[in-house]
């Protein structure tokens, strides 16, 4: 009854496509690396397969022509109050220790709404764009010139981990594959023996959720951020070293002998790429054995260049190391990577959650990432790759314009209204997209949900995130779920 | 009509050349009205309603009608929208809904495609012929299938078939009638299948099939020998009667049910009795409990009658899923409700993508875009489980799993027990209270620091350290008084002086300092007022002598023998708690006291307050504690005041050691009768559940109840509830709909996920989505044969498994052909055996079997492979040891979101937390890197090594052939054993090893 039935006219596209099918005609086309980099058995799923001059990359991909060839995420978890750092907001001062009204029920996180304060911090306009600046950026303040901020960011949960799930994958829920995950899958790789998503967490710890911020969720699994462990004595990546008890001899006649028995076991499988895909992946094991250390090697980079990220100042080395090793690995192909700036809640504070006291909590974790985050976006100037490199820079949330509780020192959890910034290619350089109301409670212009934001990274990497889709339970799925809108208001 | 707009006008000019056409056609018209003025409701359906179904209906409906258009219903349609009525009885030429399709104008370009001449025609007639319309019929858009979407005809919502075994030529190939249904599709291709696999290669496949371990040597020796003709059917029934198949089918399941060990997001706590749901699983499928029943226990086994271990256990499906604990941190409803919305929509995604491969969770904000499920839909089924959480706030859902009679048999057990305790314990607190008790320095560490010179004497240093002991009832019963001598240096923040007692006892009493005023204040939580401030600032670095005096009204604070205040309170509500009392702060808020603490004096009764003492304070009879700070002895600072019995002091405390000693034997004892915990989350009588418009809760829209998906005729998704039903009434009607014999869904999709497991590929691909966007099955027949099978055989998998493996389809060789690789490269129509790679966890297996370190313990908590550090969240650091405990089986891995292994991760185990209905098979450097240096794999290496040397000696050759027997079950070729023994000379038996086990030929099942 089911075979040929007139009321099921289609088959989605991916149902049938078949990725060992298309491989199978596609020739030998097992020359191309993309191949043995990429291959998924389960090749039905992506929305189409064709090899192209980028590993592993979708086809159709970019979507239009890209500004930005790759992406570094800056990521400050804990809820980084806008009205002290980039949200200049006078009004503040005048209404200092009332009581804010007129915005319907305020309902914060630890529900005990106090009186509105003014910043912490002075404010100074700073470079030809005059942005305003609090004085607790003194580095950034000079790079304002190249960002483009968001003032109006809004996300959906005022809880760290939901939100931080929001930023990160677009979901408030465990094991959404995050943005880097979903570039991964659509742009690919250059390098192949260099991973294509790299997660570079705060020397002081893995934040809230650990790994499943940098999930693949239901993307393959080569698409999972790898976390590179910075300490002084560990393996960059696990597993990636060989045991010092066998000799390259050994490994290398090991792996002459692999190889050939695993081409014999091929052989009786004609036309089956994955089992020639295996015998490619070790090729490209052994090259990643020598491209991690090299890139994590700062022997090349000179004194003052090492100075410049903070590197001779004990406090900043850790941050500082963490950026000039995302420079590094942007240089080498690696197209996305997501640094942190702060670890896990918890006390002694060590991330943004200024809940106590906002000046000691924000005094500390902004001097860790005021200067080596400028000397990232000054190097990559420098260098002339902020041209086509995007660098974004967020939290997950702000903080209340008022304290937490009436005598307060610290401010409380705010999704409804906060500031983002974005730096380099393709956008509007010293410009500001949307205001916040005179208290910076909620947006008075152009609300930016988080798809939107997501969806204008997408948008300068060359992808329509509409396009963007995986195939998983009942749905085509997209990192901006069934949302987003690029702001174009903010790109050059 | 109404007056025509300019815009109208310019539309009726576009359209005239249309016009004229129908002009032209109305000559038919008359001829064929008669039909519609009977009011033919068959002909009706299959033309009119057809036709606006699948073309008009998806904009222009009543939850939401364009241009307030609504073409559902007859009267709605005469109504017509903003631009007049849709239709004018008699007068198709009038009608804008002809106009309009008729020029092309609708549907919308994206929306649709254009109306054929024949469809306008035909609403034309039927306008004609007066609008004749069914009483009462209200069109759906869900109602058909499009191109856009799945209507509530779509094939997999249509009662399961008795399917035909199809007749085909080469009759001789056929082993079961799956064959027949196979090989009718390949000869329509012209396609020859494949020939039977070896027997070498066939029990490799079944073994690793069926129990996810290789056979080992002696199993494939017997079984080569077996040339009994049923010889293979035997070794089906050996593999499924082995423990170790629940261990392989148990994990597929749990796959799909996204089973995890720990809370996930911001504290990812483990959840350490979540096992039993896992041990459930396996036990269930080595059981091979009927589908029917392992549905019904894990969707309302806990109030299926009569309820069972395994049922309670069983439900722990519900909630195998992530849980945000700190959505009870927030004190904002907002964020609370937005976090349980979540919550429930994952179960219920879980629920509708596990047992009927349905994405009912789509229709959760506005009518599924796909599949024919209305909005309400979701919000019926989340009536059905909006009484299931994983917590009731904070506590953690692990509960009893004790049935009815187990409790009331341990009730009746540990009774004696209990009042054995009892009467120990007020023993020893009948002895206690003839004691002075000492009091008991917190942090014994800074002792250098806590004494320091005091009002007479030494004295507390309560900015170091604070101390306290078991308080007494008497301390808090009124009338009572309280002195000590106190310095504070500082009013910045609260210092406590002595408090007594748990802040939420209403037995609490507390003196300090307050914040910022620095006043000497009292507080006592169960009375009201249950503040008492003096307004006399203590906190100026000086001693002072301070009392409180409380008759159980009148309660009077001292400074300095100078009363600065009095209060009348009043008792309110509340337990009196005894806790302990506690001197210069609260520990359990830690709160501090910034000064010096002396003399701490308790009175019975009022001790009238005439001026600062002189010299230390003295006890009397009236004294129940006096505490002086001058000297620690074993840590303690002594009481002094004096026993009021006749015993001695050592006597007393001899018979108090000897009755704690007895009263800790008892407790142990009480321990064997330890209840055993499952984590099944806790069920709850919800309020009424209404649909949330746009899924927003600010804008709840009407009641809902219970009920099955719409689009499904039979069984009715009628339960005949209210929302008054029982929670658990709501699930069970859920569960027997859902298992019911005529349920077109749930057979059909477990047959396909077995149907997958065995051949990497289901009849659908897609195995927890037969809907829209779903693939088609590939032999429609044969899933419906085998739903209809599996079903007649007490839905019983074993049965499945059987009738699946004893196909010829099954058994074929794994080899190609070329012609065939041609017409059907994907091996859709299943001409050969697709060789496929392992997955993670039986990678890890087979190693370790292979290497013989393999530990076949059964069931039980889950070995951990880490260590846990909390720093608010829990981290899980992974180690890897050789000992026998971490070598059970993967499936006994404790399956933590943040302490996954890089090993397994690069074989494509899923995140726990989400559903993986199907493993992929990705091929990365990570995984060459894992195999060759990850430590275990390299230990396994070397024990397969030893285990050689210590099997075969010191030839070479038999060490050679004794690894590829043991690895890869065949004998080496003369070339193999040629080269492996090269390598051996030269870099040793363990580099061999180490080759094979990074072999393909080792990690594929062919």
């Amino acid at each position: 009854m089911m075979k040929h039935q007139s009321n099921s006219p289609i088959e989605t596209p991916q149902s049938f496509l078949d990725r060992r099918g298309f491989l199978g005609n596609a020739a030998t086309g097992l020359g191309a690396v993309a191949l043995a980099w990429m291959l998924d058995r389960d090749g039905y799923s992506r929305a189409a397969e064709k090899p192209s001059s980028v590993p592993g990359r979708l086809e159709g991909i970019p979507h239009f022509p890209p500004k930005a060839k790759r992406c570094i995420h800056i990521f400050s978890p804990g809820g980084v109050s806008h009205v002290d750092t980039f949200d200049y907001k006078p009004e503040l001062e005048k209404l200092d220790g009332k009581k804010l009204s007129g915005k319907g029920k305020l309902d914060p996180f630890f529900g005990k709404p106090g009186v509105l304060r003014k910043s912490f911090y002075k404010f100074k306009q700073h470079g030809e764009s005059g942005s305003w600046v609090s004085e607790l950026f003194p580095h950034l303040a000079t790079c304002v010139d190249d960002m483009t901020f968001f003032h109006t960011l809004v996300t959906k949960s005022s809880s760290h981990t939901p939100a931080c799930f929001q930023m990160n994958t677009g979901f408030t829920m465990n094991s959404f594959p995050s943005l880097g995950s979903w570039l991964s899958y659509g742009l690919g790789t250059e390098n192949n023996s260099l991973p294509t998503f790299v997660v570079l967490p705060d020397p002081r710890g893995l934040p809230n959720g650990g790994s499943n911020n940098w999930s693949q969720g239901f993307l393959p699994a080569q698409h999972q951020g790898t976390a590179f462990a910075t300490a002084a004595g560990q393996q960059s990546i696990a597993n990636l070293k060989t045991p010092d008890s066998i000799s390259t001899a050994s490994r290398n006649a090991a792996r002459r002998l692999l190889a050939k028995v695993n081409r014999q076991f091929a052989g009786q499988f004609p036309g089956d790429n994955e089992l020639a895909a295996r015998i490619k992946s070790y090729e490209l094991a052994a090259q990643m054995q020598t491209s991690i250390p090299e890139a994590v090697d700062f022997k090349s980079e000179s004194a003052a260049t090492q100075n410049m990220y903070g590197l001779d100042n004990e406090k900043l080395a850790g941050f500082g190391k963490n950026c000039l090793l995302a420079r590094r690995l942007l240089e080498r192909g690696v197209p996305f990577v997501q640094l942190y700036n702060g670890g896990a809640l918890g006390s002694p504070r060590i991330n943004w959650d200024a809940h106590e006291d906002l000046v000691r909590n924000h005094n500390n974790q902004g001097m860790l990432l005021d200067q080596p985050a400028a000397a990232l976006l000054k190097d990559l100037k420098q260098r002339g790759m902020l041209e086509d490199t995007l660098v974004v820079w967020s939290s997950e949330f702000g903080r209340t314009p008022f304290t937490q509780g009436e005598g307060g020192k610290g401010r409380d959890h705010h999704p409804l209204a906060f500031t983002t910034w974005m730096a380099g290619a393709g956008l509007k350089p010293g410009y500001h997209h949307g205001e916040t109301d005179e208290v910076g409670y909620q947006p008075a212009t152009n609300p930016t949900t988080v798809y939107d934001f997501h969806a204008t990274i997408l948008h300068l990497m060359g992808i329509d995130h509409t396009r963007l889709t995986y195939y998983y339970n009942g749905l085509n799925r997209r990192l901006t779920d069934v949302h987003g809108h690029v702001v174009h208001d903010a790109l050059a | 009509m109404p007056a025509t707009t300019p815009a109208r006008d310019q539309n009726r000019s576009r359209m005239k050349p249309v016009y004229v056409v129908l002009v032209f056609s109305s000559a038919l018209l008359t001829s064929v009205s008669h039909a519609w003025a009977e009011g033919d409701a068959v002909s009706f359906e299959k033309t009119v309603a057809a036709i606006l179904i699948k073309n008009c209906l998806g904009c222009h409906n009543p939850s939401d009608p364009k241009g307030t258009l609504d073409l559902s219903q007859k009267q709605a349609i005469l109504k017509g929208g903003d631009s007049g009525p849709a239709a004018v009885s008699g007068k198709p030429d009038e009608s804008f809904l002809i106009e309009r399709v008729a020029d092309g104008s609708m549907p919308p370009e994206g929306k649709g495609k254009r109306l054929t001449k024949q469809e306008i025609e035909t609403l034309a007639r039927w306008i004609k012929a007066g609008v004749s319309w069914p009483k009462g019929r209200v069109l759906s858009s869900l109602e058909l299938t499009t191109d856009k979407r799945a209507g509530a005809d779509w094939w997999s919502l249509q009662p399961i078939a008795e399917s035909t075994v199809p007749q085909v030529k080469n009759s001789q190939w056929l082993e079961t009638p799956i064959d027949a249904f196979v090989l009718s599709e390949l000869e329509e291709r012209e396609i020859q299948p494949s020939p039977l696999a070896t027997k070498r290669t066939l029990i490799r496949r079944a073994t690793l099939d069926l129990l996810g371990l290789p056979p080992t040597p002696t199993e494939i020796d017997r079984f080569l020998a077996d040339d009994r003709p049923d010889a293979y059917s035997r070794l089906i029934d050996r593999l499924l009667a082995s423990p170790r198949y629940g261990e392989r089918w148990g994990r597929h399941w749990l796959d799909v049910v996204r089973y995890t060990e720990s809370d996930g997001f911001e504290h990812d706590k483990f959840r350490p009795h979540a096992w039993r749901y896992r041990d459930y699983v396996i036990d269930s499928f080595n059981a091979d409990k009927p589908y029917n029943r392992f549905v019904t226990e894990q969707l309302a086994g806990d109030v299926l009658q009569p309820v069972t271990r395994g049922g309670l256990v069983a439900t722990g499906f519900l909630v195998a899923g992530p849980w945000d604990e700190v959505q009870y941190v927030a004190a904002s409803q907002t964020e609370r409700k937005r976090a349980h919305e979540e919550q429930m929509a994952e179960i219920l995604g879980t629920i509708s993508q596990t047992f009927f491969a349905m994405t009912v969770d789509c229709a959760r904000c506005h009518d599924h875009k796909f599949d024919p499920f209305p909005q309400t839909d979701y919000y019926s089924m989340k009536a059905a489980f909006d009484g299931v959480d994983h917590s009731q706030g904070r506590t953690v859902g692990n509960r009893s799993i004790l049935t009815a009679a187990e409790k009331q048999q341990r009730a009746a057990d540990i009774a004696p027990v209990n009042q054995k305790i009892k009467q120990l314990q007020s023993q020893i607190a009948a002895i206690e209270n003839q004691l002075p008790q000492p009091a008991t320095l917190a942090d014994p560490k800074r002792i250098s620091e806590s004494l320091v010179p005091g009002k007479f004497d030494k004295a507390l240093n309560t900015k170091v350290n604070t101390a306290s002991l078991p308080s007494r009832s008497v301390y808090h019963e009124p009338p009572f008084t309280v002195e000590c001598f106190a310095k504070l240096n500082s009013k910045a923040a609260f210092n406590v002086l002595v408090a007594n007692n748990l802040k939420s006892s209403a037995a609490h009493w507390e003196i300090y300092s307050f914040a910022g005023e620095g006043d000497f204040s009292a507080y006592l939580p169960g009375y009201k007022p249950n503040t008492v401030r003096s307004g006399v600032n203590i906190t100026d670095g000086k001693f002072h002598y301070l009392a409180m005096q409380f008759d159980g009204k009148q309660l009077r604070l001292y400074v300095d023998a100078k009363l600065v205040k009095e209060e009348t309170l009043t008792r309110q509500a509340g337990t009196n708690d005894v806790g302990r009392l506690y001197f210069g702060g609260y520990p359990p808020h830690k709160i501090g006291c910034d000064g010096v603490l002396d003399e701490v004096r308790i009175s019975r009764g009022i001790r009238s307050v005439n001026g600062v003492p002189p010299g230390p304070l003295a006890a009397d009879e009236e004294t129940l504690g006096l505490w002086r700070f001058d000297k620690l002895e074993n840590n303690q600072f002594a009481n002094f005041v004096p026993a009021q019995s006749g015993k001695d002091a050592r006597q007393l405390n001899a018979e108090r050691q000897a009755l704690s000693a007895h009263l800790q034997q008892i407790q142990q004892e009480l321990k064997s009768h330890v209840i055993p915990l499952a984590y099944v989350g806790y069920r709850n009588q919800p309020p009424p559940t209404h649909l949330l418009l746009r899924g927003d809760l600010k804008t709840p829209g009407p009641e809902v109840i219970a009920a099955g998906f719409s689009a499904i005729k039979k069984p009715s998704p009628n339960f005949g509830l209210s929302s008054k039903s029982a929670e658990g009434s709501r699930r069970l009607k859920f569960a027997e709909w859902a298992t019911s014999l005529e349920h077109p869904l749930t057979a059909r999709v477990i047959v396909n996920r077995v149907w997958q497991y065995h051949f990497g590929k289901g009849l659908v691909k897609t195995p927890s989505d037969f809907g829209f966007n779903g693939g088609l099955p590939s032999h429609p027949e044969l899933l419906d044969w085998l739903a209809t099978d599996f079903v007649r055989h007490g839905w019983s998998i074993k049965h499945l498994h059987r009738r699946i493996m004893q196909s010829a389809a099954y058994q074929q060789s794994s080899a190609g052909n070329q012609r065939a690789a041609e017409l059907d490269p994907d091996n859709r129509f299943l001409w050969k055996f697709s060789p496929r790679r392992l997955e993670g966890e039986t990678v890890r297996d087979v190693l370790l079997a292979v290497s013989e370190e393999l530990n076949h313990q059964i069931g039980g908590p889950s070995f951990q492979p880490f260590t846990v550090t909390v720093f608010n969240t829990h981290f899980y650091h992974l180690f890897d040891s050789e000992k026998s405990q971490y070598n059970r089986r993967t499936v006994y891995r404790a399956n933590v979101m943040t302490g996954r292994s890089p090993l397994l991760d690069a074989f494509d185990c899923p995140a726990p937390s989400i559903s993986a209905p199907k493993r992929r098979s990705t091929t990365t450097p990570q995984q060459a890197l894992a195999l060759m240096n990850d430590s275990f794999v390299l230990r396994q290496a070397e024990r397969l090594a030893t285990r050689t040397q210590e099997t075969v000696g010191e030839d070479l050759g038999e060490q050679v052939q004794h690894i590829y027997r043991r690895a890869i079950g065949r004998m080496p070729t003369k070339h193999e054993v040629a080269d492996m023994v090269t390598l051996i000379k030269e870099h040793g038996l363990k580099t061999a090893c180490w080759v094979v086990m990074n072999s393909s030929e080792f990690l594929y099942l062919k």
